[in-house]
């Protein structure tokens, strides 16, 4: 599960005016990774909304101490104020205009990838900092997030891989992944390849409760950080 | 008010009080128990959640509180003393977990108290009297797992129930012996979703029963007695609310959670409603006479640690009313206390004595008339609330990882609401609506921290609040990471627009609150449902969602009974948008770790978070109170006295 494939697969999520891509041939990676996300603007002298439809493979969520998964996909979809130097351009009025936009899941992919944003720039220190918040998430899932036309809103996901960056920053480091497989779940760590035998024991590594697994338990405590980089959630249906 | 450059500031800062409409609640000063040294102890993260008990001894002088609570691999119990602790145990190589005080037993100077392990083992001490300690389970040959809660039978002098994460739960029976070898059970009773089990040996020893409950090695996270003491409810990480007939052993209902694990539960101080918060950020309501969830709560920021009702600020009917219930017809209220009946089935019956079998005598095994006295220890812990009489408007508490407090107040007309396909109001517009997130309006205003929702006189909440308006107007978009939590930008970004002109022409805040969840409010009913508002998703689909191409054959170890994608839709896990969505009274970030504990006192509210701190919050005004005074003095410290 190499991770650079998913996060470079991404498109920015303050697209705002532009026009679609011209749609590649479809692949097995769209059938499976791709999702449609739609973004509502009302523009605040007019009323008018304008609605634009884009496809993503991953969503791209802010973390937050203390919160979940759940609460950081909800931080996604929240309305947020365009004003100042960062206007909207409506149509109707023909001019710039204050306005309010919000991003809500329409079409729910087959297998959902999350990428929690852990490094982020801080201004201060002119770098990237990786960001240690815990935050906890489930072994399955539903979205709050999804827009008033999607066409199944509650679909269930169910965690079947992790993949967590081991150290510091964002420069360095090393990516594992935990997935699961036939009902077991498999830690990968360049060629070993170890079972997480206990089930309980999983369950405490993966939400990031206390850890009882010692190949994660340096990790874990040294960033004190739960998980980073990437996510994956696949629908139940399509585990067997 | 500052803005905040990073995290931090508005909602983030850490609350020391906070009002409702009952007045200010205030953390108690120096109310941190004092916790001696903590040698040896370093990994604060890897314990046990700490958990706290309370019980009021028969103390003819009034100083029987007694408080107990865990942290790492220490016990404590204080009494109003708190510079040295009445007991306190160091464990190596466990730690505890949970503990219960037998209420049924106790004396002005003995209490049995039990205590689960991480381990799995199990202590019986008396920390008052100290000559007690007993241990069960203590080669770990019945469970090897971590005790996840523990409770006394109610109106038992010697059983006790113990859940594990293995999934199990074993009865004890404290004058029993354990066993040399590792016990071997024959089925006992079976049911959807779970198995009862006995000891195959000839002489009696512990465990006398043992539930298997949810799918193999499904962690149980909590369980709770009904505050009659007939039912039992039990939640697990396999998502599910279970809720059995206790002597019985009859499966009477259940509940999935949205998603995730169910993490805590509690029963409404009337038996009528049962609480469970999970890893879906929720705190579910869920009917015991409909046998569904009635309402859904969203307020929290991550998964809910702790729900427990306030029994003292939930407000009752008068006694002679007859309350209608949509799902049967008995008049409870005209029953005397703990002989009222629970459904409209009478062989429910939440009297002790029902279960007449030869069994029942086994599980309950003492006194049936000491019950009213046997309500659940978190429910409701003051010794003078046994009235049963149905409640009109439910106060309910609840605490998270997220460790934030919220209150809630639910009212007899939401949670009656009968289920619906589709919760929808004319006033809902199409994919315009942009007011229709169900929580942010209670999220936006906590903010504001000092004034309460259900202000009548609003103007200061108002004055509040228009200035904090004005500020956000201002943000401009380099500023837009400070309102990542966009709950605060989407309360100020509709207010501004649908009431640029807040002044004292508007309509409360509560009113415009409640009315945002709606998009344009249109009814006149906001006051009314303050804190419910409906979930704004769906509105075009009057189809099937359940449809086959999703259902799939689900994994691994999952009955058919157990598949979240048949429930879904059904009275044990509704649609989002098809059962009512409260919102908090209040919302408040109390603790810089995660909430661990709550209980509700009748002067007082004490919480816990993971890193040992137990605080104290005085109730609005009680400080005043004679009575209550002494009760304070548990929780200052001596110099904080002299001063008075
Ligand atoms: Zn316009």
């Amino acid at each position: 599960m190499p991770a650079e494939r998913h996060q470079s697969s991404t498109k920015p999520k303050m697209g705002n005016g532009e026009t679609p891509t011209p749609q590649p041939e479809p692949t097995w990676v769209h059938e499976i990774f791709q999702g449609i996300l739609t973004s509502e603007t009302r523009c605040l002298n007019c009323e008018t909304v304008s609605s634009k439809d884009e496809d993503f493979f991953d969503l791209q969520v802010d973390v937050d101490q203390n919160t979940s998964i759940t609460h950081c996909l909800k931080c996604f979809s929240n309305t947020e104020t365009l004003c100042s130097d960062n206007k909207f351009k409506c149509d109707h009025c023909s001019s710039y205009q204050e306005a309010q936009k919000r991003m809500r899941v329409k079409k729910l992919p087959m297998i959902l990838a999350l990428h929690l944003k852990r490094f982020k720039y801080m201004e201060q220190y002119n770098r990237h900092i990786k960001v240690s918040h815990r935050v906890v998430f489930p072994l399955e899932l539903r979205l709050f997030n999804t827009s008033d036309d999607a066409v199944n809103p509650d679909r269930l996901y169910d965690l079947v891989a992790v993949v967590i960056h081991c150290g510091s920053g964002p420069n360095r480091g090393h990516y594992i992944s935990i997935v699961k497989s036939h009902g077991f779940w498999l830690l990968f760590d360049d060629d070993m390849v170890d079972l997480q035998v206990d089930q309980e024991d999983m369950a405490d590594v993966v939400p990031g409760s206390p850890i009882s697994s010692i190949c994660l338990q340096e990790f874990y405590i040294s960033t004190g950080a739960l998980i980073s980089g990437l996510r994956v959630m696949g629908e139940c249906s399509s585990l067997g | 008010m500052k803005m905040a450059v990073q995290d931090g500031g508005g909602k983030d800062e850490l609350k020391t009080q906070f009002i409702t409409r009952e007045g200010t609640y205030r953390l108690m000063t120096l109310s941190e128990y004092s916790r001696p040294n903590r040698v040896g102890y370093t990994n604060t993260q890897g314990s046990a959640a700490v958990r706290v008990s309370f019980v009021t001894l028969p103390d003819p002088s009034g100083n029987g509180d007694r408080i107990c609570f865990n942290f790492g691999r220490e016990l404590y119990v204080y009494a109003a003393d708190l510079t040295k602790p009445v007991d306190k145990k160091m464990y190596k190589g466990t730690n505890p977990t949970c503990h219960d005080f037998n209420m049924v037993t106790m004396t002005p100077d003995s209490v049995s108290l039990v205590v689960g392990f991480s381990t799995g083992q199990i202590q019986l001490i008396d920390p008052i009297k100290k000559e007690l300690s007993k241990l069960y389970n203590e080669e770990r040959l019945i469970d090897k797992t971590k005790v996840t809660c523990i409770r006394w039978v109610p109106g038992s002098t010697n059983l006790f129930l113990v859940s594990h994460s293995s999934g199990q739960l074993y009865l004890y029976n404290e004058e029993l012996p354990c066993g040399t070898a590792p016990p071997h059970y024959q089925p006992f009773k079976q049911g959807d979703g779970y198995a009862i089990h006995t000891c195959k040996t000839k002489s009696t020893r512990n465990p006398l029963y043992r539930w298997v409950i949810g799918s193999e090695g499904c962690c149980i996270n909590e369980f709770a007695f009904s505050p009659c003491g007939a039912y039992l409810a039990v939640v697990s990480q396999d998502g599910f609310l279970r809720v059995f007939h206790y002597d019985t052993m009859e499966l009477l209902g259940s509940a999935r959670s949205y998603f995730g694990g169910f993490l805590c539960v509690c029963w409404s101080p009337d038996g009528r409603y049962v609480v469970v918060g999970g890893e879906d950020d929720l705190v579910t309501v869920w009917s015991f006479h409909e046998r569904r969830v009635v309402a859904r709560g969203q307020g929290h920021r991550s998964w809910v640690s702790v729900v427990a009702f306030d029994p003292y600020t939930t407000s009752y009917s008068e006694q002679d009313s007859t309350v209608d219930f949509s799902g049967g017809s008995d008049d409870e209220t005209a029953q005397p206390q703990v002989q009222q009946n629970h459904t409209p089935n009478p062989i429910h019956n939440c009297t002790l004595s029902s279960g007449s079998s030869e069994r029942s005598s086994v599980t309950r095994n003492s006194g049936l008339g000491g019950a009213g006295n046997q309500a659940s220890n978190r429910n409701s812990s003051g010794s003078d609330f046994n009235r049963m009489n149905a409640a009109t408007c439910y106060r309910l508490g609840s605490v998270g990882q997220d460790t934030q407090l919220c209150l809630w107040d639910i009212t007899e007309d939401v949670l009656r609401q009968p289920m619906c396909s589709k919760l929808r109001t004319s006033g809902v517009g199409g994919s315009g609506n942009f007011g229709g997130s169900g929580t942010f309006g209670v999220n936006g205003s906590a903010s504001g921290g000092t004034y309460h929702l259900n202000s009548t006189s609003g103007c200061a909440a108002r004055c509040n609040n228009v200035s904090t308006t004005l500020q956000t107007n201002a943000v401009t978009s380099k500023d837009k990471e400070c309102l990542v939590d966009g709950n605060v930008s989407h309360f100020h970004g509709v207010n501004m627009h649908n009431n640029s002109s807040v002044g004292v022409t508007a309509p409360s805040l509560t009113q415009r609150l409640a009315g945002l969840g709606f998009g344009d409010r249109k009814d006149g009913s906001g006051t009314h449902k303050r804190n419910f508002s409906l979930a704004s998703r769906g509105g075009s689909t009057g189809g099937d969602k359940n449809n086959s191409s999703y259902r799939g054959t689900g994994t691994s170890n999952r009955t058919s009974a157990d598949d979240p994608m048949r429930l879904i839709g059904t009275g044990a896990c509704p649609r989002f948008d098809e059962c009512p969505v409260l919102e908090p009274l209040i919302c408040k970030k109390i603790a810089h770790e995660r909430l661990t504990a709550l209980v509700f006192r009748e002067d007082c509210f004490v919480t816990a978070c993971q890193d040992g701190y137990v605080y104290t919050w005085a109730r609005p005004g009680k400080m005043v109170l004679n009575f209550t005074v002494v009760f304070f003095l548990l929780f200052l410290n001596q110099q904080q006295l002299h001063q008075q």
